[in-house]
């Protein structure tokens, strides 16, 4: 499904002391089936841009187009129910929204919501619940007695149970090991495959060049760049000036350049990297 | 919820802003006793004068103390419609079947509707323009006197302060819930009653969950800096009584005995 954006404005308690222009004319058009990261400091805009896609906050100037569907400041929320089907929003640390009794009846509880019948949505909990590395052994435990990572996992099939068309996440793997962020990440790319369209906050750039295709650069509510991954990580000097860092590999390969080394700095594998300097050395 | 505007500090600078916090809370206090005086249409219309000089000196926009009324707007008109109803003295002016409709319990009901208003108006002024904080250090400072009896005023303080800085945080907190059940299909404003009550569950159970962990966690940071409510401490803030304080004081102390001393005339 794709994504437009046009002028979008946002402003919170518009006409109070407490004004904040967040979104200052975004102009965007995410392609279905990509794979986008989004990225910016703290206050640039994200998470509000982010809520804009399944119409938790409406526009407070022009449009959001979802496949055929728009969004103006003017609609009104419930006509935007079947929206919130089709694009699902995992906010940062979802371990807070679980509330059932067990996390059987947490997952379904999204799936039945949008009305599919509760045996078809225990099948889909079940198939769900494998997905984020979970066995069947713990439909019946009480979300409340997992730890933090697995309270998150659970979040998480929670949204993916209900089966959406554009998967927005935002950071997903903040606190989370490097083997869990590591394989919820491989999992979203999988999702990604099956023809899913993901948007990715993240402040991992490391993330960002194993995984995604597109990068968004949001800075001070406006959409400073829109590229290839591997089109950003070449200007360095932009990055810099945003005192974004490099992944650990383009530097590192920027490095050896400096130190006279030929090598490609798209290069996003560890052992294509290993291959090209050895093969440069025996030079 | 995000316009709520009840008790919200507004952060500007006026003539009122600048008092201090103990004359506010004092000053709030005569005026909210004074309200209850029935000193007739002349007693109200000179608090209504006061309380309008009062917002007009703190700056306040009508569409903010419109606010501020609105919520309570449903709870007034229950009030107003059971005293219409139940008041029976005074001479009768409308009899519909069983309902009887008394010229005096109109009179009340005005009364009690422009109490509520005068008290809602002042509360919101004293809120809007005291910091929070300054307004527990007014508290704590008025209590005081009450420590010679073992009043633990310290303690109440940190409770008022530690309850009034959570609650834009839980305010945070429930919206960022909301929307995350929202996101999950959840319609709060939607659908038939058992749905209203499991939309609501889905909110209460993570917010009750957050605020415990909050309550915890804020425990232990206190107990890990050793915090003793019984030491001894100096304040970083200092109130200082001003001129302008005291002249404010006789000014609400005049208005005040004036109503009061009508309400035994009349």
């Amino acid at each position: 499904m794709s994504i437009t954006f046009k002028e979008v404005e946002h402003i919170y308690s518009e006409n109070t002391p407490f004004a904040y222009h967040a979104l200052k004319g975004v102009h965007l058009n995410i392609r279905s089936g990509s794979m986008t990261a989004l990225i910016g400091h703290t206050g640039s805009g994200k998470s509000t841009l982010i809520q804009h896609i399944n119409a938790l906050l409406l526009p407070t100037k022009g449009e959001v187009h979802i496949e055929d569907i728009v969004i103006t400041a003017t609609d009104k929320p419930e006509t935007l129910k079947p929206l919130r089907k089709k694009a699902g929003l995992v906010f940062q640390f979802p371990e807070y929204q679980l509330f059932e009794e067990t996390i059987l009846k947490d997952i379904i509880f999204g799936p039945k919501n949008f009305g599919i019948e509760e045996s078809e949505a225990i099948k889909i909990a079940k198939k769900t619940l494998k997905l984020v590395g979970l066995d069947e052994s713990y439909l019946e435990k009480s979300p409340f007695d997992l730890s933090g990572g697995q309270k998150r996992r659970v979040a998480i099939a929670g949204i993916l149970a209900m089966d959406p068309d554009i998967l927005i996440l935002d950071e997903p793997t903040a606190g989370l090991d490097p083997q869990g962020a590591k394989e919820m990440l491989t999992l979203f790319k999988k999702i990604n495959q099956r023809g899913k369209t993901i948007i990715l906050v993240s402040h991992d750039m490391n993330q960002v060049l194993e995984y995604c295709d597109d990068v968004i650069v949001m800075n001070k509510g406006k959409v400073e760049k829109h590229v290839t991954v591997l089109e950003l990580f070449k200007e360095t000097e932009y990055l810099t000036s945003l005192s974004i860092d490099l992944p650990i590999i383009t530097s590192f390969i920027l490095e050896l350049n400096h130190k006279g080394f030929h090598i490609d700095p798209s290069i996003k594998d560890i052992d294509v990297l290993i291959d090209v300097i050895g093969g440069q050395i025996n030079e | 919820m995000n316009n709520l505007m009840f008790g919200k500090y507004i952060p500007i600078d006026s003539f009122i802003h600048r008092l201090d916090p103990r004359l506010k809370i004092g000053s709030l206090l005569i005026l909210l006793i004074t309200v209850f005086f029935d000193a007739g249409f002349i007693g109200y219309g000179i608090l209504a004068v006061f309380t309008i000089i009062m917002a007009i000196l703190s700056k306040m926009k009508v569409s903010q103390i419109i606010k501020a009324i609105k919520p309570m707007l449903f709870m007034m008109a229950f009030l107003m419609f059971f005293n219409l109803l139940f008041i029976q003295r005074g001479n009768l002016l409308l009899q519909l079947g069983f309902i009887k409709i008394y010229d005096q319990a109109i009179l009340q009901t005005a009364y009690i509707f422009i109490r509520l208003i005068l008290i809602i108006i002042m509360t919101t002024i004293l809120t809007a323009t005291t910091k929070p904080l300054d307004l527990t250090l007014g508290i704590e400072h008025l209590l005081s006197p009450f420590k010679k009896i073992g009043f633990p005023t310290h303690e109440v303080a940190m409770m008022i302060s530690i309850a009034l800085r959570f609650i834009p945080t839980l305010l945070e907190e429930t919206q960022r819930i909301m929307k995350a059940q929202a996101s999950r299909g959840v319609e709060f404003s939607e659908g038939t009653l058992k749905e209203k009550i499991m939309s609501i569950v889905s909110l209460i159970i993570p917010l009750f969950i957050s605020a415990f962990q909050r309550a915890e966690d804020l425990a232990n940071a206190m107990e890990s800096r050793n915090y003793n409510p019984e030491a001894k401490r100096t304040r970083y803030k200092q109130l200082h009584w001003r001129t302008t304080d005291t002249i404010s004081f006789l000014c609400v102390i005049t208005v005040s005995s004036l109503v009061i001393v009508m309400s035994f005339i009349l």
